[in-house]
């Protein structure tokens, strides 16, 4: 009987050898993205442009404009690796056309005894936003991001190597699961230096791999490149997520990119950005469509060039409320945002203050197109703006925003 | 069990001990079936279609099925050896010719939070039928939400 049985399941495996080589897997996966926007905004322009507004448009800006061109792919490599890329190009004035907001290779191998392990390696977002859980890391909910998540984009990505390990309680029968997050990296040594220089902004401007926030010679931000590595310090986050059923998601994260704020780069004369911050966030999806997330990030980051310190402690949080009718989504959110400054003999160096309301409507008819329509208004006070802009420090910014995205892909019906 | 619009279709299966069960995908993308459920574990590595040949069940229990790539994707297959068994109707109701004599019925769902021996009753089939009834005492679990994108939860 033995021996039957070890036969069989020789046969078996040969069978299922022989199946895979003959049922060819479609292993590519790919999406084209095309967002067009029609734009009314007030204020100073945008922070991506050298400006200390605080929305992704301004300044002369209002106009049909191009929310985002982006192309992604994830490519399977065997079993239980993948490749993902995602380019995009946000017509404005980078310093690269095209450019990554992630690239990375994934290790997902099967979960085992009620634990799943996944190992990213590349460029990728550290796991803190609740709203952007949208493909592309958009939000579903509005086009502007929350304060927390613009600047994230804007400044903060992995480029090293995140762990991820699960325990699946859902699948064994208990109403939790729980993640624990582990990520070792580089190359984010100047993140902080433009959130010192021009403040929290609210925007769905994410920044590419090699490009820049800020216009070069244009102070205060000037270019700000944040992902470069300036002293050759790892940093590290670590962060833990419990999950009760597919409703709640409770999540904290430290992160400390452990730069060494007497670093200069001579060549470029940048310094090293030192920044430490944590995070926590509740989502709570709920019955009938609705959604509630709230979110909080604090931190510092500080420079010491020729043992000089400067420091701007951060804090912003956010709460948001959508609620969606079959294909139709509303939401609301207001954020809360501040940077203080301190420098030997100065109060206010730098600092900004401010709040945000959003209101956005949402229609999906089918998984190609959206239609999007978002009112933001943001009422900051930015000392920066009397110093460096000639302007009122307190400001209030309204930007209407009407978008329409197409979207073709391997995966879209 | 068929994989449709990124789900398992159906998402429980009652099935006899020693049956098989065919996992096709009728999908656009590639899924990858797992179990760690101890009665069956097994994978089926990335495929569309349904080239694989059926997955045998030789133990009782309950075995939970996830796709390594949609972690949202999720089933059960119910293992059973029970001479008569099957899966309710929307209303909860079930019933099976059988022949007169005392039974043990036992009920099963994901959602359901009551302790296991709430969840057995004993009924005897007298000439012309029996009848059970098992009342849950907690409330259900919250459904599984509906309607979410896809391309969602990616981070």
């Amino acid at each position: 009987m033995g021996s039957l049985l070890k036969r069989t399941s020789w046969l078996g495996a040969a069978a299922l050898l022989g199946l895979a080589v003959s049922s060819p897997v479609p292993a590519l996966d790919w999406e084209l993205d095309l967002d067009g926007r029609l734009v009314s905004v007030n204020g100073p322009g945008p922070i991506i442009d050298g400006g200390l507004g605080s929305t992704r448009f301004g300044g002369d800006q209002s106009g049909t404009r191009l929310g985002r061109a982006r192309f992604a792919l994830t490519q399977s490599l065997g079993e239980v690796w993948s490749l993902s890329l995602d380019a995009s190009y946000w017509g404005d004035h980078d310093k690269t056309p095209v450019g990554l907001t992630e690239g990375y290779l994934l290790w997902r191998p099967y979960p085992r005894d009620g634990f799943r392990l996944r190992v990213k390696t590349g460029a990728f977002y550290a796991p803190i936003s609740l709203e952007n859980r949208a493909s592309g890391w958009e939000s579903p909910y509005t086009l502007s991001y929350a304060a927390i998540d613009s600047w994230l984009g804007q400044e903060v990505r992995t480029l090293g190597t995140e762990a991820q390990l699960d325990w699946l309680g859902r699948r064994m029968g208990h109403d939790f699961d729980v993640g624990l997050t582990g990520a070792a990296f580089g190359w984010n040594d100047n993140a902080g230096a433009a959130l010192a220089a021009g403040g929290f902004t609210l925007t769905d401007r994410q920044s590419v791999m090699g490009g820049r926030v800020g216009k070069p010679g244009v102070p205060p931000v000037r270019a700000a490149e944040p992902f470069r590595e300036m002293d050759g310090n790892a940093g590290f986050y670590g962060g833990v997520e419990v999950r009760y059923l597919d409703r709640v998601v409770l999540q904290f994260l430290r992160y400390d990119n452990r730069a060494n704020p007497g670093a200069v780069d001579v060549v470029s004369h940048t310094v090293a950005w030192d920044t430490t911050f944590n995070s926590a966030g509740l989502r709570v999806d709920g019955d009938r469509g609705w959604t509630a997330i709230f979110q909080w990030l604090g931190g510092v980051t500080l420079i010491a060039p020729e043992g000089e310190q400067e420091r701007w402690p951060f804090r912003a949080h956010y709460a948001l409320l959508s609620k969606t009718f079959g294909k139709h989504t509303l939401s609301a959110r207001y954020d809360w945002f501040k940077v203080d400054g301190y420098r030997e003999g100065e109060d206010d160096h730098g600092w900004q203050k401010g709040h945000a309301s959003t209101l956005a409507y949402l229609f999906q008819p089918n998984a190609s197109w959206r239609l999007a329509l978002e009112w933001l208004h943001v009422v900051s006070t930015d000392y920066n703006r009397e110093d460096f802009a000639q302007g009122d420090t307190l400001d209030s910014q309204t930007q209407v925003q009407l978008s329409v995205r197409y979207a073709w892909g391997s995966t879209i019906p | 069990m068929d994989q449709v619009n990124r789900a398992f279709d159906p998402d429980l299966l009652v099935i006899p001990l020693n049956s098989t069960v065919t996992f096709a995908n009728s999908d656009t993308v590639s899924h990858q079936i797992y179990s760690f459920s101890p009665p069956k574990r097994f994978q089926l590595p990335l495929y569309r279609g349904k080239p694989y040949p059926p997955t045998r069940f030789d133990q009782a229990g309950l075995v939970t099925l996830g796709c390594n790539i949609h972690d949202e994707m999720l089933a059960y297959v119910v293992v059973t050896d029970a001479p008569y068994f099957g899966r309710t109707a929307a209303d909860g109701t079930w019933s099976a010719d059988v022949p007169g004599g005392p039974y043990r019925v036992s009920i099963w769902h994901p959602r359901i939070r009551d302790e296991d021996k709430a969840l057995q009753g004993e009924v005897t089939v007298a000439e012309s039928e029996g009848k059970l009834t098992l009342r849950l005492k907690r409330p259900l679990k919250p459904a599984p939400l509906e309607g979410k994108p896809h391309s969602w939860d990616r981070y």
